[in-house]
């Protein structure tokens, strides 16, 4: 049974991914909507974690650093301007479709396991993060073009 | 604060023209003409044959004529002299834009006088309508472009300015893209101006940073009708008033913001079968103090309220079934999220006491028929777009839609903003179509034969007007274009404003009649003509369209902002495909009729309308065309709305996120016209009071002024009625300061401060509130007086609209 694998994981995943919402909110503090939108994502990351917790205490938990893992390669390099706008957002689009195959997957281990509560967690959860990818996608799409033509003087 | 008005019972007879008699005697068949004794002054000024009718200052509303159906006439009328002619117009200072014709001696407005046979307004004027011309005379009016030169602002040609405007655009253009300009346009211009600005933008100078203000008052009334009906249109008309059993109004004001609608409103009222009301607002205005049932949220709360309002409906059995599965999709996910809804959490959450939850929905519920209307109070909050949409779903779950006394309208805050939306000079595409749809694109470009490559080829809006100005903060916009309308006191977080305003490398063009807080920062000065100046058209909260004939010059060498527009693309030659000038039209009926082609078949259908049509009558709704040549009273009479994915006008999005539903996603769902109910769950505000900041201020308007008092405030009668900002602090809050009425306070935010006198009582306890009309051009530049330096920059998730109506503050005495 790998189940505590996949929770283990998917614990690692969410909690990376809730602090890199809050740090990328941070550092575009005058980009109003990514400001607040990613500080919501991150409550709703932090809030997954916690209802995640019930079914590590049922099945335990691997720790792991698979999240860590995946953040550090992402959101390197200078950010500034237009262009850092966009690596941050199709970085934190990255993690998030890392975790919503983790649910995916964990899912269908609930549902072989017969384990119906787990099984409609990860549905909830895993729509949860397609609309955290929803946004990003919509935010890149609006925000790519301006940042690939122009160049900015200086980030602000 | 106006006098309050008195209502006297018994008819009296106060000296009246024979004219006066005349009129009233025509009105007989519906009414009981009421009149307050001391305030019918129908006496002549002076000797010069001046007339008013009614004193509009003192008694905002006018006497009651008592009505069920057919509103009377009544003709109201302010002269300062007798008239050599009248010329056909309507007011464009609200959202219903009362026809009125200007009177006009000697090249000179010298008053107005409301039309009666119009179905707006029948006759009747407001303060700002009977008053607001007089700005026109003003000297302060800008007649000579001027020019930043050594710091300051100098007077030049307009070839030196429109020279120096083409070089910079050239310049930006050829260096860093058309990418790098951008347009902040007005919800006071004619329909005539937006759709050449519309052209010039996308297929001359093709940027896509085109917004307007109506971003900041009108722009979640779109999204909402779009997300619940598919495309942009009030399906509703002004007639519903005269019939409807019960009005809901949320976050609207309307006393103070369409006084004549309110008017009407009261008429009904006072006659027989008079419709019930509710109306939700945290503060106990005019309008709360009529209503049957007065809920008052905490700011904020919004969404609570309205899906209580939902889940009691819901579970006393009062909603539609059969209807809703034949014209409707969604409504099991608003059954589940107002679920959560107890009257008792309402309360809780909102502090609206469960009894007057429950009896306002029982009336909501059981209703023949409904009105809701839906203001700032809505727009400018938190969660705007998500609470205004649950206000289409009260009417979706009952079936309430498409028949006599039975509409839900997304108001605006301007007659005008209508016509940005249909143009497409803010974020909509034009005549409602589609970004994303090839086939929409398309037929965009043919019209304007121009290679689709050269129209904006992302399928995604223009930018937003906030947006705009953050890519001005951070260097990537270096031209901005601002057209009739005063950021520098409109947005929220004005000492931002003022550092972007202001910097080095942003070259700021303003076009405006006269030297406003936004045009003392500009690198350009246009002087641009008002309203009566120009010929055009626009369109009101109900879809009525009127005409507006030039009446006098404007002064000195101003110019009309469709005369501006014309000589720009002219003197950047703009092509079309052909190598044919893109601009085909050199009047604006030219370009009425230029754009009307394009709305053929699209819900806002002008195609039947013509300048002869719309003069020789008086207002006519759209659509307007073979099959309803006198227009159209309501919209979705059938139940089928405009969702079908070849003809919306957007995908939707997600309320909460903004994010936008993939066409992909939506054509696997087509609903094929059926209505959206889309269901939000609450999301508190971002900034809560705290003990730094325990407060909550919100901002609104004066029923005297207009916007940022730049026509208001120069009229002697409106300036003289409301002179000053003020706060409104609750009784218990001045208790608690130590604060007598009149006595100087300071609120803070985060972002600024403002000092002003306290105005005790009619606002809940914890909140505030400040009038946002007042900016510094008249008080020596004190920026202690704008409200938006208190406001921050926040916006809607899918109608980018920013949240004027909250934040978290602080009050000391002075």
């Amino acid at each position: 049974m790998h189940i505590s694998t996949y929770l283990g994981r998917l614990k690692s995943a969410e909690t990376q991914l809730a602090e890199a919402f809050t740090v990328v909110a941070t550092r575009h503090m005058n980009e109003s909507e990514i400001r607040e939108r990613c500080k919501m994502f991150a409550e709703w990351s932090s809030r997954h974690v916690k209802e995640l917790e019930p079914f590590i205490n049922r099945y335990g938990d691997e720790p792991t650093r698979v999240g860590e893992a995946l953040r550090g390669i992402l959101f390197s390099g200078t950010r500034s301007g237009g262009l850092g706008k966009l690596y941050d957002l199709q970085d934190l689009g990255t993690m998030t479709n890392a975790v919503r195959t983790h649910y995916t997957i964990l899912a269908e281990g609930a549902a072989a396991a017969r384990d119906a509560e787990l099984k409609e967690l990860c549905e909830r959860l895993g729509q949860e993060t397609n609309r955290q990818t929803d946004w990003l996608c919509t935010q890149i799409k609006t925000a790519a073009g301006q940042a690939l033509v122009v160049e900015a003087d200086k980030a602000s | 604060m106006p006098k309050r008005m008195t209502t006297h019972k018994t008819k009296t007879r106060s000296s009246r023209t024979p004219r006066q008699a005349a009129e009233q005697s025509t009105t007989t068949e519906s009414t009981v003409s009421v009149v307050p004794v001391a305030d019918l002054d129908s006496a002549p000024m002076n000797g010069n044959g001046a007339r008013q009718t009614r004193d509009s200052i003192q008694d905002i509303w006018g006497p009651r004529a008592p009505h069920y159906g057919m509103w009377s006439e009544r003709i109201d009328e302010l002269t300062v002299q007798a008239p050599d002619r009248w010329v056909r117009s309507a007011c464009v200072l609200c959202s219903n834009g009362c026809a009125l014709d200007i009177g006009v001696k000697d090249g000179k407005i010298v008053g107005v006088r409301g039309r009666g046979m119009d179905r707006v307004n029948r006759g009747r004027l407001g303060p700002k309508g009977l008053h607001g011309w007089q700005a026109n005379h003003s000297p302060d009016r800008l007649k000579q472009p001027l020019i930043r030169r050594n710091g300051g602002l100098q007077e030049a040609s307009w070839s030196e300015a429109m020279d120096l405007i083409v070089e910079k655009t050239r310049e930006l253009s050829e260096k860093h893209t058309a990418h790098t300009i951008g347009f902040y346009n007005s919800g006071q211009l004619f329909l005539e101006e937006y759709y050449t600005l519309a052209i010039m933008g996308d297929a001359g100078i093709s940027t896509p940073h085109m917004d307007g203000n109506t971003r900041l008052c009108t722009a979640t009334a779109a999204n909402a009708l779009i997300e619940s009906f598919g495309t942009d249109g009030d399906p509703g008309s002004y007639t519903d008033f005269d019939v409807t059993d019960a009005i809901f109004m949320i976050g609207h004001n309307m006393s103070n913001t369409q006084t004549v609608l309110w008017s009407r409103v009261l008429d009904r009222r006072r006659g027989p079968n008079p419709p019930k009301l509710i109306v939700v607002d945290p503060r106990r205005t005019m309008t709360a103090r009529e209503a049957d049932i007065h809920l008052a949220p905490r700011i904020g709360t919004n969404v609570p309220l309205l899906n209580g309002l939902l889940n009691l409906m819901i579970r006393n059995g009062h909603v539609a079934k059969a209807w809703m599965d034949e014209h409707t999709v969604g409504f099991d996910e608003l059954e589940r999220t107002s679920q959560k809804w107890s009257p008792e959490r309402v309360q809780a959450v909102t502090g609206v006491p469960a009894n007057d939850l429950r009896a306002a929905a029982e009336i909501l519920g059981t209703t023949r028929s409904l009105v809701s209307t839906v203001l700032q109070g809505v727009y400018q909050s938190f969660q705007a777009t998500a609470a205004a949409v649950q206000v289409n779903n009260i009417h979706l779950v009952r079936g309430l839609l498409g028949k006599p006394g039975s509409a839900v309208f997304q108001m605006n805050g301007q007659p005008t903003a209508q016509n940005t939306r249909e143009c497409g000079a803010d974020g909509e595409l034009i005549a409602f179509m589609n970004y994303q749809n090839e086939a929409h694109i398309q037929k965009i470009a043919k019209h304007w034969n121009v290679a689709r490559d050269k129209f904006p080829m992302k399928d995604t809006p223009p930018t937003h007007a906030l947006q705009i100005f953050r890519y001005a903060e951070e260097g990537s916009i270096r031209m901005l274009w601002i057209i009739g309308t005063n950021p520098a006191v409109s947005l929220p977080e004005l000492a931002r404003i003022r550092r972007i305003l202001q910097k080095e490398d942003l070259f700021v063009i303003v076009q405006d009649a006269f030297l406003t807080e936004t045009g003392a920062l500009a690198d350009v000065v246009l002087p641009a003509a008002l309203w009566g100046e120009k010929t055009g058209t626009f369109t009101n909260a109900d879809r009525t369209v009127h005409i507006s004939h030039k009446a006098i010059e404007p002064p000195g060498q101003a110019r009309s902002d469709f005369d501006i527009f014309l000589d720009f693309c002219a003197r950047m030659d703009f092509r079309d495909r052909d190598d044919l000038p893109l601009i085909k039209w050199t009047d604006p009926e030219g370009a009425f009729d230029h754009f009307k082609e394009l709305t053929r078949g699209r819900p806002c259908d002008y195609s039947g309308l013509t300048y002869a049509k719309l003069s020789e009558g008086s207002g006519i709704q759209w659509p307007c065309n073979e099959q309803y040549p006198n227009g159209k009273e309501r919209l979705y009479e059938n139940g089928v709305f405009n969702t079908s994915a070849d003809y919306c006008e957007t995908f939707g999005h997600d309320l909460i996120t903004g994010a936008a539903i993939t066409p992909e996603k939506y054509r696997a769902q087509d609903p094929k016209g059926k209505a959206f109910i889309k269901a939000a769950d609450y999301v508190p505000p971002t900034e809560m009071p705290d003990d730094a900041y325990p407060m909550l201020l919100t901002t609104g308007r004066l029923v005297y002024h207009f916007h940022t008092r730049t026509k208001t405030g120069r009229v002697p009668a409106l300036d003289a009625a409301a002179p000053e900002v003020f706060v409104q602090i609750s009784e218990n809050d001045a208790a608690q300061h130590n604060l007598a009425d009149g006595e100087m306070v300071r609120v803070e935010t985060r972002r600024g401060a403002v000092d002003a006198p306290a105005r005790i009582g009619d606002i809940e306890a914890g909140h505030l509130f400040i009038p946002f009309h007042y900016g510094y051009w008249d008080n020596g530049n004190d920026h202690h007086r704008a409200a938006n330096e208190l406001t921050l920059t926040e916006y809607d998730p899918v109608s980018k609209q920013p949240h004027f109506k909250y934040a978290a503050a602080k009050v000391t005495k002075l």
